[in-house]
């Protein structure tokens, strides 16, 4: 089933010339599995769920009486587009959902951000601390341009008690 | 009283007692107070009280993460960072995430660290409508700021560090005269690789796991992490302590159970959306309890620029604007997400989205967050905490002004085209369809929110009746029993809370530090 979700996730985030996509199950099949072995029982299941009506819809999205992977692909796509503005908000969630999780594979994946000149993240640690801990200092460098001990800020306050002072109840943009 | 102890005088280590495994047995533990939940309350309290000479014992549901463990991706902050995966969700007529952490530090570890000090409107509301003048004076709250900014080393984000995204912002405000400003942070060395999210990496991030948590090790105190409280106990009327069950943070496995015995009182700090429920959970009843829950729901306003944007540089939040804090009921922040965040934001699917993503780095975003009338309940649930919240109109009509403005200060910031994101409008708008917003549907279904900045649940108030807590926010009816988190308050602020929480707490710390001397 891992592979079907996969595929859902490649329609939502398929490819392009200039942007590697979901489209490729190497990628998005190790991912999902990682989540479903890490998530919660009800955050996997909303994710099943939101794929199931992915699949089940297109005959209230395009008016197809299909299952959306034996779509031809340009009915697939309208089917993915359609369903992400649909008048009913359930099918809006069940998208959101779909695209929360695709999204965060998409973005995070290293030749994803590389096309677009970002830096490519390093692994997750994965790691916590079980013993003693000591306090860390702040890190040297970038040194503030403004500091409140110099008194070189206005406090907060001051700023909301000027703009009370001046600006009428009416006021807007 | 100092911040850190001289090298000559550091007692003995403390305890970390991390994730135990069933196998291991029972952990028994007896203390003068414990403190449930290591947020932005919880940790300063048990500070409060460790200088003052008090044995404490800390307890969080999350693992302790210090920079090292911390991931970079949004599925590690995903899966490390968030109360289940970020799924909780405040339910009203649309489903609205709630953005709240479950880690050693709290949601300081993963918010923008904004630190803004608690508007004397705010103050005087809570005199004048909720009996809370005697001890959360003008005075008295200040003193608490004053000392909190200089312990977390407060400062202006840096002008340096800004990103590009941000200082738009600021121009196009500053030059309509509008009040905007660099936002002050408890972050010192910030190097505006936009990791706030996921904790910061490089440690610039001032959040109490990183310092007051360890100093309670340094004062031989000790820290439970992994250790979600399931009940307080409490006996003959008075706070025992307080029991639960290790649970891993990644295999979520049951290990051993903990029973921690406080000699002197039991503080509660586990947030606006987990205090009540423990409350409920552990037989407390009281007609207020788990009602008056607020928060500050927001939506962003994207916008795509001929020139690079590039949101993954700079901090997460830099400049915000609190000019419409009072008249109209809402704060404008520039937010720089994560590109795996803004993917999942975009609106479309398919090859329409993807073309959109393809002017990642050309997208900025600014928010409107709203000082909501709207007032729900949090009550426990079968899974977790149950969260019923419903925006007014009144609340929708606000999210509505600011977007519509926002909007047009891109524009005239230069942006090519704006992306309402409300169902129903187009995908893409022009400098010339900007009044398509002014008029945008008022269903919360067609906009994409998010609740931050939670309040309320168990309120503090002279009124006995409406209020959990009272102005000593000490639980009615329980003997030895406080609330020291954002639940204890009566209204929404308008501004990021953080501050305040830990003003609120320390103050209460430490009159009960005094007080027990």
């Amino acid at each position: 089933m891992l592979r079907l979700w996969a595929w859902v996730l490649g329609v939502i985030f398929p490819g392009s010339d200039a942007l590697p996509g979901l489209d490729r199950p190497e990628v998005t099949t190790p991912a999902l599995a990682q989540i479903r072995r890490d998530a919660p029982l009800l955050f996997w299941l909303g994710f099943v769920g939101s794929g199931l009506l992915f699949v089940v819809s297109p005959l209230i999205t395009i008016g197809w009486p299909l299952p959306a992977p034996l779509l031809p692909r340009d009915a697939c796509d309208r089917h993915a587009a359609a369903m992400a503005g649909h008048a009913l908000y359930p099918m809006r969630l069940a998208m959101l959902m779909l695209k929360t999780v695709g999204g965060a594979i998409w973005g995070g994946d290293a030749e994803v951000r590389l096309r677009l000149g970002m830096p490519a993240y390093p692994a997750d640690p994965g790691t916590f601390q079980t013993g003693l801990v000591a306090a860390r200092p702040a890190p040297e460098y970038g040194a503030p341009a403004f500091s409140q001990a110099t008194g070189q800020t206005t406090r907060l306050e001051q700023r909301v008690a000027a703009t009370d002072a001046s600006t009428p109840p009416e006021a807007s943009a | 009283m100092s911040a850190t102890l001289p090298p000559q005088a550091r007692p003995t280590a403390g305890t970390h007692i991390a994730y135990r495994d069933a196998a291991a047995g029972e952990v028994a533990l007896t203390t003068d107070y414990v403190v449930v939940g290591s947020g932005a309350g919880g940790a300063i309290a048990a500070i409060t009280l460790a200088r003052a000479g008090h044995r404490v014992c800390l307890v969080e549901a999350g693992a302790w993460r210090m920079p090292e463990d911390y991931p970079s991706s949004a599925l590690g902050f995903m899966r490390e960072m968030m109360v289940d995966w970020g799924s909780a969700v405040a339910m009203g007529r649309s489903l609205k995430p709630i953005v709240q952490a479950r880690t050693m530090g709290g949601s300081c570890v993963i918010n923008s660290a904004i630190v803004v000090r608690t508007p004397g409107d705010i103050l005087h509301e809570w005199r004048d409508d909720h009996g809370l003048g005697d001890v959360f004076t003008d005075a008295n709250m200040g003193a608490a700021m004053d000392a909190i900014e200089s312990e977390l080393q407060v400062e202006e984000t840096n002008h340096a560090r800004f990103g590009q995204t941000a200082q738009k912002m600021l121009d196009v405000m500053a030059g309509r005269q509008l009040e905007v400003h660099r936002i002050h942070r408890n972050v010192k060395g910030c190097r505006g690789v936009n990791q706030c999210l996921q904790g910061c990496r490089n440690g610039a991030k001032r959040s109490p796991n990183l310092q007051w948590i360890p100093e309670l090790l340094e004062r031989g105190q000790t820290v439970l992490s992994c250790a979600p409280v399931e009940r307080v106990r409490i006996e003959g009327g008075r706070a025992v302590g307080v029991a639960g069950r290790f649970v891993h943070p990644s295999t979520r496995q049951r290990g051993a159970r903990f029973v921690v015995s406080a000699a002197r009182g039991v503080l509660l700090a586990a947030s606006a959306t987990g205090t009540a429920p423990l409350l409920q959970k552990s037989g407390y009843k009281h007609r207020a309890l788990g009602h008056y829950w607020r928060g500050h729901p927001g939506a962003g306003t994207m916008a795509v620029y001929d020139e690079p944007m590039d949101m993954h540089q700079g901090p997460s939040q830099a400049v915000a604007s609190i000019h419409h804090r009072r008249d109209i009921g809402i704060k404008l922040e520039h937010l720089s997400l994560p590109l795996e965040l803004i993917a999942g934001r975009v609106s479309g699917a398919g090859r329409g989205l993807v073309r959109k993503l393809e002017t990642a780095r050309h997208t900025a975003m600014w928010v409107t967050a709203v000082r909501a009338d709207a007032v729900g309940r949090v009550k426990a649930g079968p899974f977790g905490p149950v969260v019923s919240y419903k925006m007014t109109r009144k609340d929708m009509e606000r999210l509505r002004a600011g977007t519509a403005m926002l909007a047009r200060f891109h524009f005239e910031a230069g942006a090519r085209r704006v992306r309402p994101g409300v169902v129903g409008l187009p995908a893409e708008i022009g400098p010339d369809e900007v009044g398509l917003l002014d008029d945008a549907p008022l269903d919360p279904r067609r906009w994409t929110c998010v609740v931050t900045h939670l309040f309320g649940g168990a309120v503090a108030g002279s009124d006995a009746k409406r209020s959990v807590v009272g102005a000593d926010l000490h639980v009615r009816g329980v003997r030895g029993l406080h609330v020291v988190d954002a639940a204890v308050l009566p209204t929404t602020l308008g501004v990021n809370p953080q501050h305040t929480i830990m003003a609120v707490s320390k103050i209460t710390a430490e009159r009960l530090a005094n007080s027990a001397a």
